[in-house]
């Protein structure tokens, strides 16, 4: 993508992202109840401090007023403070990205892993016994809820046999120094192998759990690009040339069919946030996602805000690289 | 022809399961090229053509397969070859150029890497990258692109129509084949291009001694490059012979309708007549000539299987009303 | 495609029912989907308890099957010893009609939309893509699940907000396929013929994209369910002592160890449906769109 065009795509994101504060500031404008009292709970704050607070916290200005102070807030990255932490929210969600940034790109990769090559294997043996078996594994995939798919997970591999702990990032004993929060990279950092390996049993199943769908749907989306990039001519021709098969399947075809399978892994990275909440509340995992379930319940507005906003945002600019993903595979739109 | 041929075909039967039947694509057909010559195929779409030399390439894709019949190149009988061996042969001792570069050439790879692939998958070059990279330059150079060190690292859609074109025949040569089978070479180009890559297709058969399959629908493309041409009908050659010969006094009387429904710039006052009717259905042929049902000299006797005659001179039609 | 939807929508249907009923996997999930709407609608007749009345004596008591389970509560009961069978068909009727609820009022209102903003194009069809591209902005869940913490639980509730998101993308859709048919032969001479907006909307271009649109609606209701299910199982869809199926895998996860089938079974549920619907609408996409195929 050249710089013009991608300034371009830039440009379109501004009304997108003022759409989705405006929607992320109306939810919370038009919760019925009173944030301070909220705040307050039952603690016994005179009608005058709590007067007070409502100017501190701008309630009393007009609607757009309020709306303009929250974008430039939001924009500096200030969300007032939590409720129920009694600290800046940006602090309390910043703590819990690495947890979900590890969480999401295991079971992204994860994915990538098992759908892609499926998908290839699937389309080279066309209606073979395999690409049947592959079609009805997909077609679960997709139609299995994932947090009933991570209950049955823990019940077979944690309580039954096992295998796995059944909840948390890391056991206790383990201490690991923090320097991107992401435990399989700092325990690596740290030279703990044996807390790398604890890491990666605590991620095994919450991964799985996450990235089992979007395995299923990168499988499906991978098989039919294969199977269209294997009707072309360039296949005859790379054929008539006398490369091997492996070489034809895995270069010429894979090459063009990768291009659909990157573009909706970038996106579906999107739909694994959204996913977050619910693996992340079945698994114990101290992540974003939790932090914004557990919000809902305490009424923790602030931090429900400012998570939906960071999702959002983070799910638009998502599409954005899978947009740069796309012409970047295919030489045929880079300009 | 004195010398035994580089490729001969005999009895071939090539034949595609379809929900209406079993298609024969191909259905007895005896061909012959010799080496350094060039040889003319001429048929509508669906004759039989392309699928008769993509059984000789073994490019046949199941459920079609070759049921009958041997392929033989150099002497050897390369129809039941196993993969492996056929694969060598593919893009080595015979090579192949498709219709339309455009879709033949992989958009996702430069030009170089898709005609050193070609090299590599066939060691035909002494020496590590370097040396591959010197040969496709060389390569290019000789289909006349002009400025082959930086056009080298370009994709396909960079070129035009007839560069690409160049490009691919480039690939088919890489290797040096002892046959290349060019199908439908200039279908997909403009007409000033067209003349240009049968030149060049000329050049470098001239330079290089190979012989030469030119499969076409267009009677006017053959007529001037080739030294012999089979013309096929329904899966079958009905006639073929010295290209010449064939055109001057055709014996067969498809190649007659072939011949009166292309413009004559010799005679352009002569009326363009196309065949009428259609080609017949392929999972249910008429028995007997398959062109009876087209045929405007048809009668009776017409109805019997008919074979290839021999009619001396190096020519043959498939056709009871022809006297040896 | 083009020259057969402007031929006649009637004979495409047609021929696209016929090859529907040559696919025997997709028949059969029409037949399941069709025994979950039974259940659905006749829920309080079929259902042998009440599914909210519990008997804390058969608190966890295993299905008919296993060892202590007996024949009037054949799936078992759950934690307050409510009978499961009862509790999965009530459930049906949650998930069916927020599904079909969902779906209707969504691709009526995404079509509507849909079809104004291809053939009128200009300010308005620039405004619906503004709203549809921030909408797209959020990942699904995450809109449903901030949009209901605020509103509250209930199925009046999931209902608006599912629909709040999900007309979009019946809008896309239609929108493209409208754009497409607003330069075909069949609705220029419908101009041409002064025919009124209203005919060429809903009489000339609806007829024609009928059947990607029932597609869609389809594929979309089983992704409904699903979503219902995870909204329920937060504890932010359907509330107790209703039943939903995502609720009641909520409510077994404690248990999971001594009493597995209270979440379990209502698992099983979703799948079945999910699954059927998602093998009738991919027989359906090949039946009536070959073109969608990929």
């Amino acid at each position: 993508m050249n710089p013009i065009a991608l300034a371009e795509r830039l440009l379109q994101l501004i009304p997108v992202l003022f759409g989705i504060s405006a929607i992320v500031f109306s939810m919370m404008a038009l919760t019925p109840g009173d944030p301070v009292d909220v705040m307050l709970g039952d603690s016994l704050a005179t009608p005058a401090q709590r007067a007070a607070m409502r100017q501190d916290m701008g309630l009393d200005l007009p609607m757009h007023e309020r709306f303009l102070r929250f974008l430039g807030n939001a924009v500096q990255g200030e969300f007032g403070t939590s409720f129920h932490h009694r600290r800046p929210v940006a602090d309390v969600i910043a703590e819990r990205i690495p947890a979900t940034i590890e969480l999401t790109l295991a079971a992204m990769l994860l994915a990538l892993a098992i759908g892609v090559p499926l998908g290839v294997l699937a389309a080279v043996r066309r209606d073979g016994w395999f690409d049947r078996l592959a079609t009805v594994a997909t077609l679960l995939g997709v139609s299995m809820p994932g947090f009933w798919f991570g209950i049955l997970a823990i019940l077979i591999f944690s309580v039954t046999l096992g295998l796995f702990p059944v909840a948390g990032r890391i056991g206790y004993s383990s201490e690991v120094p923090f320097v991107t929060g992401m435990l399989l990279v700092d325990t690596l950092v740290a030279g703990k192998p044996k807390a790398f390996l604890e890491a990666l049993r605590h991620l095994a199943l919450p991964a799985t759990t996450l990235g089992l769908a979007m395995a299923a749907l990168l499988a499906r989306v991978t098989r039919s690009a294969m199977i269209d990039a294997l009707r072309q001519d360039y296949i005859v021709f790379a054929e008539a040339k006398g490369l091997s098969r492996a070489r034809i399947v895995l270069r010429h075809a894979l090459k063009n069919a990768l291009i659909p399978t990157v573009t909706v892994a970038a996106i579906e990275t999107g739909t694994l946030l959204g996913g977050n909440m619910i693996v992340e509340t079945v698994f114990g995992w101290p992540g974003l996602g939790r932090l914004v379930v557990e919000a809902i319940f305490t009424r923790n507005y602030p931090i429900v805000q400012a998570a939906v906003l960071l999702y959002a945002v983070t799910y638009v600019l998502l599409n954005l690289v899978a947009d740069i993903l796309y012409t970047m595979l295919n030489p045929r739109v880079r300009l | 022809m004195s010398a035994a041929p580089l490729l001969s075909i005999r009895g071939l039967r090539t034949v595609f399961p379809t929900r209406q039947g079993l298609v024969r694509a191909v259905d007895g057909v005896d061909l012959d090229v010799a080496a350094g010559e060039c040889l003319g195929v001429v048929g509508e779409s669906g004759s039989g053509k392309s699928v008769t030399f993509q059984s000789v390439l073994g490019l046949v894709r199941p459920p079609g397969r070759i049921e009958a019949g041997e392929i033989r190149f150099d002497g050897r009988d390369i129809a039941g070859l196993p993969a492996d061996a056929l694969r060598a042969l593919r893009g080595g001792d015979i090579a192949m150029t498709m219709q339309d570069a455009l879709t033949a050439l992989n958009p996702a790879f430069t030009v170089e890497t898709q005609i050193v692939e070609t090299l590599r998958a066939h060691r035909r070059v002494q020496g590590g990258a370097r040396a591959l990279r010197a040969t496709a330059v060389e390569l290019l150079a000789r289909v006349g692109i002009p400025d082959p060190e930086s056009r080298l690292g370009q994709y396909p859609h960079q070129f035009s129509g007839g560069m690409r074109q160049r490009v691919m025949i480039a690939i088919a040569i890489a290797c040096r084949p002892r046959l290349l089978i060019a199908d439908e070479p200039t279908t997909a180009l403009d007409v000033t291009i067209q003349a240009q890559v049968l030149d060049l297709l000329a050049a470098m058969r001239a330079e290089s001694g190979m012989g030469m399959v030119l499969i076409s629908h267009d009677l006017g493309v053959v007529a001037s490059h080739c030294d012999r041409v089979a013309v096929m009908y329904g899966g079958q050659v009905v006639e073929s012979g010295p290209t010449r010969a064939v055109i001057d006094a055709p014996r067969h009387p498809y190649t007659r309708g072939l011949l009166r429904s292309r413009p004559d710039l010799a005679h352009p006052e002569r009326p363009i007549v196309p065949i009428g009717g259609q080609i017949p259905d392929p999972a249910a042929p008429p028995p007997g000539c398959r062109f009876r049902p087209r045929c405007p000299e048809a009668g009776p006797g017409c109805d019997a299987p008919v074979a290839l005659r021999d009619l001396g001179a190096g020519r043959a039609a498939r056709c009871v009303r022809v006297a040896a | 495609m083009s020259a057969l939807a402007a031929a006649a929508p009637e004979t495409r249907f047609a021929a696209g029912l016929h090859a529907l009923r040559a696919n025997r996997a997709a028949m059969l999930s029409l037949l399941i989907v069709a025994g979950f709407a039974v259940l659905a609608l006749l829920a309080p007749w079929i259902a042998p308890h009440d599914p909210t009345e519990g008997d804390l004596l058969r608190r966890l008591q295993p299905p008919a099957w296993m060892e202590g389970g007996e024949a009037a509560y054949p799936l078992g009961c759950d934690a307050l010893g409510r009978d499961i069978l009862s509790r999965l068909i009530h459930g049906t009727r949650v998930s069916m009609s927020i599904g079909v609820a969902v779906v209707l009022a969504a691709t009526a209102i995404g079509a509507l939309l849909g079809l104004l903003a291809g053939y009128l194009r200009g300010g308005f069809d620039v405004a619906i893509s503004r709203v549809v591209d921030v909408l797209l902005g959020f990942p699904y869940l995450i809109f449903a699940i901030g949009l209901m913490a605020v509103m509250g639980p209930g199925l009046a509730n999931i209902v608006l907000v599912l629909v709040i998101k999900e007309w979009v993308m019946p809008c896309r859709v239609v929108r493209a396929e409208t754009l497409a048919a607003r330069e075909m032969d069949y609705v220029e001479a419908a101009r041409a013929l002064g025919e009124t907006t209203a005919h060429i909307l809903f009489r000339e271009i609806l007829p024609n994209i009928l059947s990607t649109l029932l597609v869609v609606a389809t594929f979309r209701m089983a992704a409904i369910i699903i979503i219902e299910a995870s909204l329920s199982f937060l504890g932010l869809g359907v509330q107790p002592p209703a039943a939903s199926w995502g609720s009641m895998i909520a409510d077994g996860r404690q248990f999971m160890l001594d009493a597995w089938w209270v979440s379990t079974l209502p698992g099983l549920a979703i799948l079945a449906l999910v699954l059927a619907i998602n093998i009738a609408s991919q027989g359906m996409r090949d039946a009536f769109d070959p073109g969608l195929r990929a």
